[in-house]
Order: C-alpha cells, then structure tokens, then sequence
C-alpha cells in the first residue's frame, strides 16, 4: 500500500512517499529555519505563508523522487496536529484535494504519533514494550508504548519543552537560532562538570520542568559575565540530558521495558543520542536511536503513520478539522 | 469547459461550477473559522449536483485575497494541489474584482471594500458603465477615514457605490452625498462570478480595457507578515500558555 504524506505542522513543508508503513520510496523535507532565524523563533505567519510557496513543489518533488503517480497512490495523508493553525491548514487542504483529485482516501495524523512511528520505519524489529522519550521545541514526553502497539503517557513538562529551552537559553546566550544544534555544537568545547545547574523534578515521578534550569542559566551568567560561554552550554545541555536519560531508565525498569526509544527534534542532540546508547548498554536494553532526519519533522513518519491508523480505523472523513492542540490518543 | 471556483478569503466559503451554458451549482455558507473542515466536502457535493467528475473540469479559479489570511491559504492550497494534481490551469481573481464585477454596467465608481480587521480595510476603486470593470486605483490597505475622504472626492465624477464586508461595516464612516453602500448580499465575493471572471481570461477574451487581478494562483496579502503575534505549540497538554515567547519554538 504506497502511501503519499504531507508534513507542515511546524516550520518544515515535508512530503514523502511510503510503501507499507516500512519503505521509504522518497522524503523531502524543506526547511525554513533560515526564514526564522532572525525573529530567533518560529514567526507563524512567515510560517504560513512559506508552507503555501513550497508545498506544491514539495509534493511534487516527493513523487519524482519517488518515481510514482498520483494514480498508483493508495492513500493520501497530512499532520491534522498539534500544530501552527495556519500552518496545519496548508498541508490539510492540500491532501484533502489530493485526495478529491486522484480519487484516494484521506488519513489525518497525529503529528506526535509520527514521532512514535519514526522509530520503526528505520527499526522495524523494535522490541516491545518500549519507553520513548519524545522530546522538541513544542514537546517533552515519556510515553510507554506497550507489546500490541499502544500509548500509555508516563509523564510530561510542565512548563517548558526541552527545545523551547535550548532555544531561549541559546537566546540568552547570544548563539542564535535554532538554539539545540547552537548549543551542542558549542558545548563540545566546554566543561558538563564545570556548573552544578538543577535538576527540576528530577526525583519526581516522570514529568519534567525545564523552566527553573533556563532561570539558572540566566542568574548565574548575570552574576558572571566573564564566564565561559562552553562551560555554560555543556552544563545547561547536561542537566537537559542527565534528567531526560534518568528518568526514561527509571521508567523502562519500572515497566519492564524491553528498550529505550527517543524521537522529536531534541533527540538528534549528540550527548542525548550517546548517553541513551550508553546505558541502554549497562541496564541490557535495546537503544532504538533513529537518524537525525528522522527524529526532526519530516513527512515519512507521517506516512508510516497513515498506514497504521488506516488499516486499524479507515478514512478520516474530509470534514476533519485541523487541531492545533490534538492530544496523542493514549490508552 | 467546466470551471471549479473557490472563495474562502472571506469568512464565507464559497463554490462554484460554471459550464459552457452557464451556472451549472454553486454554494455558499458562513465559515467562521472554519474554511478547513467545510471547503473539500463542498467541492465534492458541488461535483455530485452537477453530475461531473474531478477528470471533467478544465480549470480551478481562486480568490486569492486581499482578505483574511489563514482563510484564503485554504483556497489557495486546495486551488494549487487541484491545478498540480489535475494538470490543469489555476486562475487567480482578487476578491476585490470580484465584489465589483456584478456592478459593472453601473456608471459611476465602484469602491470594493474588504475588511482587514485593525480599523483598516482593504479597497480598490473601479469605473463602471461598461461591458467590464476599469480599475482606477488597485488593491491597498487603508484606514477607513481616508477611504473616505477618496470617495467624497469622487463624487464630482458620478455616483459612488461601495460595496463589501468592508464598506457595510464602516457604513457609517464612508457614507455622504452621493456615495451608496451596497446591502448585505455584496458583503462577500459571490464564487459565480470569481468563476465567470476566471472563464472569461482563460477564453482569452478581455472583459475591456484595464482588466485586473492575478492570473495564476499567488496570494494577494497587501500586509507584511506579523511577527509580532505569536503561538506557542504546546502538544498534549491543552493548556493555555503564559509564556513571554513572541515567537514558538521550532526542531521537530
Ligand atoms: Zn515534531
């Protein structure tokens, strides 16, 4: 079943071609990272409006690439949300027309089910159960994905994402935007040791609280101007990565899990990726670290997606809405 | 020759199929915010009323603005993947022509005026009394005094008539001696006539001198995109954000 899906939640148009939840044919992601730059964030207008300009090229580079036709398409799919609403719009539209023209049904995604999918399209032996740590600009969550396939939230921030607050400390910092890539990069020269930053709710069940850390940050550069800017960077990233890596271990020996999965745009971190392998290794779990393309937004875990929820539930009628806030159906 | 229409710049959302003997279904209903959920479902009954199929139509027409934003990108994306997915031609026509068009044999100038919202409209001013519209000033933003004191300042050439969501809403402000407003069934571009105006440029026939609007399906926003407003994506959690962010978070 080959499936053509649209991707423009955030601030990357994505299409991609894929055959049965597993083989990617084709993924174009266009990303607008150089458009936000200078606000120092995503700017939902500019958003919008990019995601108009580029989508029909996008989709039609998805295709090409793919070497496929409307015609031999099974299904067409698109991110309903959480999302920019104007934003989501574009692409739901455009795969709800898709959809009239070529005749094929149409499947609306849960954006962050896509992140959960990622995984198996480049791991399709991914042991079950599994904790995966879902972790970008708009979300931070543990979620344990059970032996038939379901979701079962363990916990969630409850302030602050985890790449809100790289984004706002490499703000603060002065290293631009995106802030995750500026402060990886920046703090291989530094220090993780060299400041004790807080661990927020770090003994505390499974949520997460990022927004004390990002205040930390900014009174203890305050109070020390003169202090290495690396030192800072590795030791903010290491209380981000110590909190999100001890407590998906914790939770995987609480549920029994089989191996630790991580997906969303924070996941492609270098120390995050490294440290989730390393103690996978001690504890004799499974480490599913998907590719950086697919950890960020693309339209290929979307597909992967469509696929599922199309075989388990049909259609999604073509009076769905887009939701900005859709929640991840959790059992 | 079967033309596909679609208006959601506005918040109407409009459709409309037009024939070779003419209106062959159209339909039009108050969309609030919700152009998303009511426009693709729209088309598909339009084509079911007409007895057509998506193979049969030569060309989709868009209003592709000025008006409301987030709007008229759901006609426009759904315009451009019919034109891309279908390989047939893709027409612009501004909602501003389109409100004016059905006055057009009317002398005098005719004032098409969308509200922008802010206390600001968008206008274009057209010459009618012909077989098709003369624009004398194109698409642009204005506050509604001055689009006032421009019409008063037209009367001297004939009767003024100001027609849109635009013009009823500041009724108060633009009327004077010798400028009308139009009732409410100009408030909103009529998708029939963004259909006909698209038909009549792809015959190649000219509607007369000083024909306007767009051929091809590019956006009319007449604003820099606002950076100031801002959306914070929190996922799951439904909360209300009260974050100092002007801008949302991006990275996957
Ligand atoms: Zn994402």
């Amino acid at each position: 079943m080959r499936v053509l899906a649209i991707e423009t939640s955030c601030d990357e148009t994505a299409a991609a071609v894929v055959d049965d939840g597993r083989q990617v044919r084709s993924s174009v992601v266009s990303s607008q990272v150089d458009l936000h730059a200078r606000f120092g964030g995503v700017v939902p207008e500019v958003a919008g409006r990019a995601h108009l300009e580029l989508l029909t090229p996008v989709v039609e580079e998805a295709l090409a690439r793919a070497g496929t036709t409307g015609a031999e398409l099974d299904l067409v799919a698109a991110t309903t949300g959480p999302g920019l609403i104007g934003s989501l719009l574009v692409g739901v539209s455009a795969a709800k027309a898709y959809s009239l023209a070529w005749g094929k049904p149409f499947v609306g995604v849960n954006h962050m089910e896509g992140h959960l999918h990622a995984a198996f399209l480049e791991d399709p032996d991914l042991a079950l159960p599994a904790v995966v740590l879902l972790v970008s600009g708009g979300h931070t969550m543990l979620i344990e994905m059970t032996r038939d396939g379901r979701y079962r939230l363990l916990g969630q921030t409850v302030d602050d994402a985890a790449g809100e607050a790289f984004d706002k400390v490499a703000r603060f910092l002065g290293l631009g935007y995106p802030g995750g890539p500026a402060i990886d990069r920046v703090a291989r020269g530094g220090d993780p040791a060299a400041i004790a930053f807080p661990r927020g709710l770090l003994h505390d069940g499974y949520d997460f609280s990022f927004s004390g850390l990002k205040t930390s940050v900014v009174n203890y550069v305050r109070k020390r101007p003169d202090v290495e800017l690396a030192d800072v960077a590795a030791s903010f990233q290491e209380a981000v990565v110590d909190v999100l890596v001890r407590k998906a271990r914790r939770a995987a020996a609480d549920v029994g899990a089989r191996g630790i999965c991580i997906g969303g745009g924070v996941a492609a971190n270098s120390v995050l990726r490294q440290r989730v392998v390393e103690v996978c290794g001690v504890d004799g779990l499974a480490a599913f670290v998907p590719s950086r393309a697919m950890c960020t937004d693309n339209a290929a875990m979307v597909a992967a997606t469509a696929w599922y929820r199309f075989r388990r539930d049909g259609a999604t009628p073509l009076d769905a809405p887009a939701d900005p806030n859709a929640r991840l159906e959790l059992e | 020759m079967n033309v596909l229409a679609l208006e959601t710049a506005t918040p109407q959302v409009g459709v409309a199929l037009l024939g070779d003997g003419g209106l062959l279904a159209a339909d039009r209903v108050a969309g609030g915010r919700r152009h998303g959920e009511l426009l693709a479902p729209m088309v598909a009954a339009l084509l079911g009323t007409a007895g057509l199929t998506v193979a049969e139509l030569a060309a989709v027409a868009v209003d592709v603005g000025p008006g409301l934003f987030t709007g008229l990108r759901v006609g426009l994306a759904t315009g451009q993947a019919l034109s891309a997915a279908l390989g047939i031609p893709g027409v612009g026509v501004t909602s501003l022509e389109a409100l004016a068009h059905p006055h057009r044999r009317e002398l005098g100038v005719i004032a098409a005026v969308v509200d922008a919202r802010r206390h600001e409209v968008f206008r274009a001013l057209y010459r009618g009394g012909g077989p098709g519209l003369v624009e004398l000033s194109g698409p642009q933003v204005a506050t509604p005094a001055d689009l006032a004191a421009e019409l008063a300042g037209l009367v001297g050439e004939g009767p003024v008539l100001a027609v849109g969501d635009g013009a009823r809403r500041y009724a108060g402000v633009l009327a004077a001696p010798g400028v009308e407003v139009g009732g409410p069934l100009d408030a909103h571009p009529d998708p029939a006539v963004v259909a006909e105006l698209a038909a009549v440029r792809l015959a190649g026939s000219r509607p007369g001198r000083g024909e306007v609007g767009t051929t091809r399906l590019v956006p009319v926003y007449l604003r820099q995109a606002d950076v100031r407003i801002g959306w914070d994506r929190r996922e799951g959690t439904g909360a209300e954000r009260g974050s100092d962010a002007e801008v949302g978070s991006g990275g996957g």
